[in-house]
């Protein structure tokens, strides 16, 4: 009968760093199993090498400073350590103990700052970007009062490709009176970009894209005054500036 | 270690790619074992390191993951995304041409 406690004990590790994406919580479990039937069955000698081994590898980072800017990535930190506990449970039961608790330790504070894993759609819709039209409140013409202006304006000569600025799923795209011919593209729960007026639209509603991936032409369709791209980025169901997403 | 860290980051998804075209479908320790196993020890692959890279190259579509139910668990296979098969072609081809040159370049007394 095969002993499958030490499934139980790797998923209670685990469970101990309050992962909350469930997905990654599964591969981490299988990885560490894997790890365990892997030095399942050695002498001795070779589980002190592999647990010499463990010691020595780094912490994991938490976050990378992309492009200037703090990007968030999904990190686990050192609970690689854990085999080092799996191990010492199997193996020999006499190890220090003051070792336990100071990598667990490490492991804990490194993810009280987790943060879910996130792109933010860092990048520009056109080759040559001139902003013809900031975000926010702007006044109309003829004293028609303040409008808030929910994207940027880009202008550029009619037919200008327009470029995706981050994988994702097309969730919207079509015609309406206001908008014109417009994409709408889903990055992750967080992120949607937004691109009105085109010319034409060159993708299917929901078609993956790639990064850099062709979205359709600038137009001038819908209410717009002059060929320009609108462009506007969703973080959880609000408009932001876009202008901090851009590439100098 | 026995080379700066650096030079893995550019490095790794086509690493990971490179074993994927090679192998089929893969685990995320069995890419970990395999890429310390033919590199003899030299590249050492973290959970840290292995997943994220995974991970965002599946949201980018680049490759795909299918589920399996192994000895008590769930396991995740990746495999690489036949309709983008040609990028991925490209993208070890050029990390090969990249070897080479370093190669002709870089002498060690």
């Amino acid at each position: 009968m095969k002993d499958y406690r030490y499934i139980k004990i790797i998923i209670d590790e685990i469970n101990l760093l309050a992962i909350s994406d469930p997905e990654i919580k599964e591969e981490l479990i299988d990885h560490y199993c894997s790890f365990y039937e892997q030095i399942q069955g050695v002498d001795n000698d070779k589980m002190d090498r592999t647990i010499n081994e463990i010691k020595n590898l780094n912490m994991s980072k938490l976050y990378e400073k992309r492009n200037g800017r703090k990007s968030y990535l999904m990190v686990f930190s050192s609970i690689l350590l854990l085999g080092f506990i799996i191990s010492a449970y199997s193996y020999n039961q006499n190890l220090d103990e003051s070792l336990f608790v100071e990598h667990n330790q490490c492991a804990m504070n490194s993810l009280t700052n987790f943060e879910s894993f996130e792109e933010p759609p860092y990048g520009n819709p056109l080759k040559v970007m001139q902003v013809s039209s900031n975000y926010g409140n702007r006044t109309l013409p003829g004293n028609k009062g303040k409008k808030f202006h929910h994207g940027i304006d880009l202008k550029a000569p009619l037919g200008t490709p327009i470029y995706v600025v981050e994988s994702g799923t097309v969730v919207d795209c079509g015609f309406n009176k206001k908008r014109g011919f417009f994409i709408d593209i889903q990055h992750d729960e967080t992120y949607t970009t937004r691109y009105f007026h085109l010319q034409e639209i060159a993708v299917k509603k929901g078609q993956k894209v790639l990064k850099d991936d062709v979205l359709g032409k600038v137009g001038s369709t819908g209410l717009s005054l002059a060929p320009h791209l609108h462009y506007e980025i969703i973080k959880s169901g609000e408009s932001v500036d876009p202008i901090d997403y851009l590439k100098a | 270690m026995l080379f700066n860290p650096d030079f893995l980051k550019g490095t790794l998804s086509t690493i990971i790619l490179s074993l994927l075209d090679q192998n089929g479908r893969m685990y995320g320790y069995e890419i970990c074992q395999k890429t310390k196993e033919l590199s003899k020890n030299t590249i050492v692959l973290t959970e840290g390191a292995i997943y994220p890279a995974l991970h965002k190259m599946e949201k980018k579509g680049i490759i795909t993951s299918t589920k399996e139910k192994v000895n008590g668990r769930v396991r995740k296979y990746y495999s690489i995304n036949m309709d983008n098969k040609s990028i991925v072609q490209q993208q070890i081809d050029s990390l090969h041409n990249f070897m080479n040159a370093l190669h002709l370049i870089i002498k060690t007394n």
